[in-house]
């Protein structure tokens, strides 16, 4: 059975880690040391704390924020994302994503408000990821990820959107650890303590979305691997430690992992979403499983 | 006898870069006064090489090349050791993941890894092939000090039967060259460190030996390699510590008498039953090949 600190960083090793990362990985394509880097900036914790280390690595001079609100966008999120920028004292532009998003519906001669949340949120955030390669390429920039390894590992990103970087800073710490390295790096408290949020759809939030809590998940996820450990061992140490939690764990064992009987197997969502995970940038190696790196399953597990 | 751990940074695949890294790194290892010089593993080449290997792979002329335009005057002339780390290509063309040690312009002993790691993010064997053999080389101080020395490349020393081997052979100093990526950081020191420093302290005090890490820093693609080079004395005890996540050169001094007194007061050497346990080892082997 794995140690209960099992989601535990050490923070100060970590920070060292990713700010050599960053300086490394700009030289590394630019050829001058350290390099310029743009992060799109939605006023939530993965994106916060990864210009928190990008200025860091590179200094604040180097460093370019891009709020890129929508019409139904949070107004909170514009304001959290100015405290980021206020506290690093980085350049930043406010595009509004609005005609570019609606002028892509009617280029293609489609109403707007016929089509599924999913889908107009799905092109948010890939015309999100060409203001921000619009502007990496304008001013000499590279494009800095903001996903964290929850997210990859349940596909609870869009394709091309949000997963498009030349570096995923964060993509090898889980939600949980995200929470207590920026908790130790300063990031504004009220960013801390927000429900995450992809804020794509009106009244969202990730744990919603996903149907269980980020620890809840993280525990699956960090046991099934890291750990090696099968859904039926997850479960059975879960309930037998975290019982009283309040958790389904099983349920959320079987959404994650799948199930597996003499009769029949059905794979999980971690199985079906390698596919959106095969083409991953640059993730500096945190953990013993890193996606790509150490964790490589073929795309069509069970199918 | 002054030994120098450089605990360099890889530029993955620029030969020419890491030759003058080296060069640099034996010119100030010269000025710390040090007689032997290590590296870290594959220094010459970077870590990472999958498909491009064979841009770098090297014969034996090749090599020789290249140290002879690597290697100060003042190395060559006052016959210093260096042992370094690079993708050697033998006659029928298999690549092997080898350390030469070199005293002035001469390689003087070659250990081809024997344990090529290619599991979880390793994929060592899909490149090269292994070594076969564990051996030892004796050298002479500038103090006319005899030193047996053995290298086990990184994989190699979380191998229990290497370090047997090389007790069997009565070694003095184990040099254990690697590329160890860091992982792990629940825990106040980084989970590499922590498997790394258990097991070569152990095997320092079982083999009565000193035992020299060499580490490299610096970052390939994802993954970054976390330094923390050692010296374990005879006693299993650290006695001295590179920095973590930076370059450095580590200069200590290493003496004999230390490992005397170590196999004295722990005679864990002179008692070893070695008839006996090749006869055992000899007995579970042909159990296991009849299972």
């Amino acid at each position: 059975m794995p140690k209960s600190n099992i989601l535990n960083i050490n923070p100060e090793l970590v920070r060292q880690i990713l700010v050599n990362a960053i300086r490394h990985t700009g030289e590394s394509i630019t050829g001058n040391a350290r390099g310029r880097w743009v992060v799109n900036l939605s006023g939530g914790l993965d994106s916060a704390i990864v210009a928190f280390l990008a200025a860091e690595a590179v200094g604040a001079e180097n460093v370019r924020a891009l709020l890129l609100p929508y019409r139904t966008s949070v107004a909170a999120s514009r304001d959290d994302a100015m405290r980021v920028v206020e506290a690093l004292g980085i350049d930043y532009h406010v595009n509004e994503i609005t005609a570019a998003v609606d002028g892509l519906y009617i280029a293609k001669g489609l109403d707007i408000a016929e089509q599924s949340a999913r889908a107009r949120g799905n092109v948010m955030a890939r015309t999100r990821m060409i203001f921000g390669y619009e502007e990496c390429e304008r001013w000499g920039g590279l494009m800095i990820g903001t996903s964290n390894k929850t997210e990859a590992l349940l596909g609870y990103t869009t394709i091309w959107g949000d997963s498009a970087s030349a570096l995923n800073l964060i993509a090898d710490l889980y939600k949980t650890q995200v929470r207590q390295l920026a908790r130790s790096i300063g990031v504004p408290e009220v960013i801390l303590e927000k429900a995450p949020s992809a804020d794509l759809e009106a009244n969202q939030t990730d744990e919603s979305d996903i149907g269980f809590s980020y620890y809840a998940v993280d525990n699956v996820l960090v046991r099934f691997v890291e750990h090696l450990m099968t859904p039926e061992e997850i479960v059975t140490e879960l309930e037998a430690t975290q019982g009283d939690r309040g958790i389904d764990w099983r349920g959320c064992v079987a959404k994650l992992c799948g199930e597996c009987t003499p009769e029949q197997m059905r794979p999980g969502l971690v199985d079906i979403m390698e596919y959106k995970r095969r083409l991953t940038p640059i993730v500096p190696k945190i953990s013993r499983a890193t996606i790509e790196t150490d964790y490589r399953p073929p795309k069509q597990w069970g199918r | 006898m002054k030994i120098t751990l450089a605990q360099i940074d890889c530029r993955l695949g620029n030969i020419p870069a890491n030759a003058r890294a080296h060069q640099q790194a034996l010119l100030a290892a010269q000025g710390q006064g040090a007689e032997f010089v290590i590296f870290p593993e594959l220094s010459l080449t970077g870590y990472r090489l999958r498909s491009n290997i064979h841009r770098v792979m090297l014969d034996d002329a090749e090599f020789a090349a290249i140290w002879a335009g690597t290697a100060p005057p003042d190395v060559v002339n006052q016959e210093m050791f260096c042992l370094l780390g690079y993708v050697e290509l033998t006659r029928r063309a298999a690549l092997h993941n080898t350390i030469a040690l070199l005293r002035g312009g001469e390689t003087i002993f070659r250990h081809r890894k024997v344990y090529l790691p290619s599991y979880g993010m390793f994929e060592e064997e899909r490149y090269m092939r292994p070594g076969d053999r564990f051996r030892v080389v004796d050298i002479t101080s500038k103090s006319d000090e005899r030193w047996r020395v053995g290298v086990l490349c990184c994989e190699d020393a979380w191998h229990s039967s290497a370090w047997t081997i090389m007790q069997a052979r009565g070694v003095d100093l184990v040099v254990v060259p690697s590329a160890s990526p860091g992982r792990g950081v629940e825990s106040e020191r980084l989970g590499s460190q922590q498997s790394w420093y258990g097991i070569l302290a152990t095997h320092a005090e079982q083999a009565g030996c000193w035992v020299a890490y060499c580490n490299r820093v610096g970052f390939e693609d994802d993954i970054h390699f976390w330094g923390g080079s050692a010296l374990f004395a005879p006693t299993g005890e650290i006695v001295r510590q590179a920095p973590l996540l930076e370059p450095d050169m580590l200069v200590a001094d290493i003496d004999k008498r230390a490992i005397t007194t170590a196999r004295l007061l722990t005679p864990l050497s002179a008692s070893e039953d070695w008839a006996l346990t090749i006869r055992e080892l000899s007995a579970a082997y042909q159990e296991k090949i009849e299972e």
